[in-house]
């Protein structure tokens, strides 16, 4: 069945899912919420603590909606209209796909004392010390290959004209 | 799409805080009508970082802002991976022209 001849109901369907999936995201600048970067204050001896966090998220959604592989014969088509009752059934194809993530990343912590107010960076140790580690041995691998070029045995010296 | 924005001030106690972000945001959306198929997708990023704190007291308005010391970090070993290959490079050329 052609899509031009599926009924209004049908049609308006298709429109409703097609027009939800492209309304999620119309909102996404509404839903960006800065305060969501910073957490409640907490108070304690004095002091005020505010965390604060980089946050990312992403989102994908997909639909799509097609007629079936293949086509009525004529004498199913007619033995169709001569039912007393014709059950007009709309067999579509459809599929629904999405995925989803958020990522929340803390970088700081702001203090708020009598003397005023400080911003405490925080730093993913963890991160530091892995890169540094693998810093650490391509600096070693590159040394390597430096001195091998520079003292290694297919390296030939001696003065221009001499014999080695 | 980049822009700066402030948001809702936090009040503690006499002071507040008006948080400054970098707000990073790409949407799309995309509809395809054909003859037999309709389909329709859509893909959003958005990424919210702060980058100052604006703090309005009695005293007066300051500014303070908001380093991302992990990142800074990282950039700088980063860098030094690149760097010190080169200048291990330029120390071969030169070892193999004075020989």
């Amino acid at each position: 069945m052609r899509i031009a001849d599926w009924s209004a109901e049908g049609r308006e369907v298709m429109g409703t899912d097609i027009q939800r999936v492209l309304d999620q995201f119309e909102d996404l600048r509404k839903k960006a919420d800065v305060r969501s970067c910073f957490g409640k204050p907490v108070a304690a001896e004095g002091h005020t603590v505010i965390p604060v966090a980089a946050v990312t998220y992403a989102f994908g959604l997909g639909i799509t909606e097609a007629e079936p592989a293949g086509e009525e014969t004529g004498a199913t088509a007619q033995a169709a209209e001569t039912e007393a009752e014709v059950e007009v059934t709309e067999e579509v194809e459809e599929g629904l796909g999405g995925g989803g993530g958020m990522l929340v990343r803390p970088l700081a912590v702001i203090e708020l004392t009598p003397e005023g107010t400080l911003v405490k960076p925080i730093v993913d140790e963890q991160k530091v010390t892995l890169a540094g580690a693998l810093l650490i041995g391509w600096i070693a691998l590159c040394l390597a290959r430096t001195l091998v070029r520079i003292f290694g045995p297919g390296q030939v010296r001696g003065k221009p004209g001499e014999t080695p | 799409m980049l822009e700066e924005v402030e948001g809702a001030p936090i009040r503690v106690g006499e002071r507040k805080l008006v948080p400054v972000v970098r707000v990073t945001r790409r949407v799309r959306r995309r509809a395809l009508v054909g003859s037999d198929r309709v389909a329709a997708q859509g893909q959003g990023f958005v990424h919210l970082r702060p980058v100052a704190i604006v703090e309005r007291s009695a005293a007066g308005e300051r500014r303070i802002p908001i380093h991302d010391r992990t990142t800074q970090m990282l950039s700088g070993l980063l860098l030094a991976a690149f760097i010190i290959p080169l200048l291990l490079g330029v120390a071969v050329r030169l070892a193999r022209g004075r020989t």
